[in-house]
């Protein structure tokens, strides 16, 4: 099959692995200022998806293929989304719950259900 | 005149492949990383601080610039297949293979510094992911648990990538690896970038937001 865009050069390569660097010192650097930790997990994250988004579209070829590959990862990243937020009620919410109950003799008892 | 009409993706069938089984990894990973989320946000403050596990920062950021890097090199590998530059391509293959190694080392050194501060314990020579009776830690088993099934499946997964990069350095240096073949580089550097991918998430999640 012939594809019609310019292949990636061994410069746009090298810039990119810079830039995951520079990247990587941003995180690095984040976890030594002593950011609150909202601030701390949001910037060490953001970097994170962006580091992934330069990997998956220049290494891993994605900005050209993207249309023909894309029918595959878009349903593993809504199941993987869905795994986490189904969970999440009961095994993260719930349990902080019960476990600040237990530990408070004033809270009464749980709501019917709960 | 019929025109006529491709049913299929206008990828190859291997291509295809590579991709359908990074989905299913997609999910593998998530599986692992969604339960270290959710457990992690039910525990709260009842989880051992960095110094309490002896994680260090500065061998987390070092192993994500060896995994970085050696994403850099297999696809500078995979440019000079597609040159037919066979010298470039063993050695780039080569330094994939060496930054994989140094990478497993490191994981190595710092299971070894786990164990030996009695963060998980050998039974009957299997290995169980509690913490020795003597080193309590906050929560119990859930960290021990957690960070070695994650880091340990990312581990195999970087080890079944040091197999196939080999077997690809051996091709290439009997001269078996021409450019006409530059797809089975293509599709091996699409599985170690995906291994790089899940670190880059795995390194802040376990080093940086502990």
């Amino acid at each position: 099959m012939s594809e019609s865009h310019a292949e990636p050069t061994d410069k746009l390569y090298l810039t990119i692995a810079g830039a995951l660097g520079v990247l990587t010192v941003i995180s690095y650097i984040a976890d030594l200022a002593d950011l609150p930790r909202t601030a701390l997990v949001f910037v060490v994250l953001a970097v994170a998806v962006v580091k992934a988004a330069l990997v998956a579209a220049y290494f891993m070829h994605l900005k050209f293929d993207w249309g023909n590959v894309k029918v595959m990862i878009i349903p593993a990243l809504i199941l993987s989304a869905v795994l986490v937020f189904a969970l999440m009620p009961d095994m993260t919410f719930a349990q902080r719950d019960a476990v600040k109950r237990a530990s408070d003799p004033a809270a009464g008892p749980a709501k019917p259900g709960h | 005149m019929e025109e006529s009409y491709e049913t299929g993706l206008p990828i190859s069938n291997a291509k295809l492949a590579m991709w359908l089984f990074l989905a299913t990894e997609i999910m593998f990973f998530m599986g692992l990383i969604g339960t270290y989320i959710v457990l992690r946000g039910a525990a709260g403050d009842d989880w051992p601080s960095p110094a309490q596990v002896h994680l260090s920062t500065n061998v987390g950021a070092f192993n994500t610039l060896v995994l970085i890097v050696s994403s850099v090199t297999v696809v500078l590998a995979l440019s000079a297949t597609s040159r037919g530059d066979r010298q470039k391509q063993s050695l780039f293959l080569a330094i994939t293979m060496a930054l994989g190694c140094v990478f497993m080392v490191v994981k190595g050194i710092e299971y070894k510094g786990k164990y030996e501060h009695g963060i998980f314990q050998i039974k009957d020579g299997w290995p169980v992911l509690a913490p020795k009776p003597d080193h309590p830690l906050p929560g119990g088993g859930i960290y021990p648990s957690l960070y070695f099934t994650l880091t340990g499946f990312h581990g195999l997964h970087v080890i079944g990538g040091i197999v196939m990069l080999g077997m690809l350095l051996i091709q290439s240096l009997t001269g078996r690896l021409g450019p006409d073949r530059h797809e089975r580089v293509e599709l091996i550097g699409l599985y170690w970038h995906f291994v790089d991918l899940v670190w880059i998430f795995l390194f802040p999640m376990i080093y940086l937001i502990a």
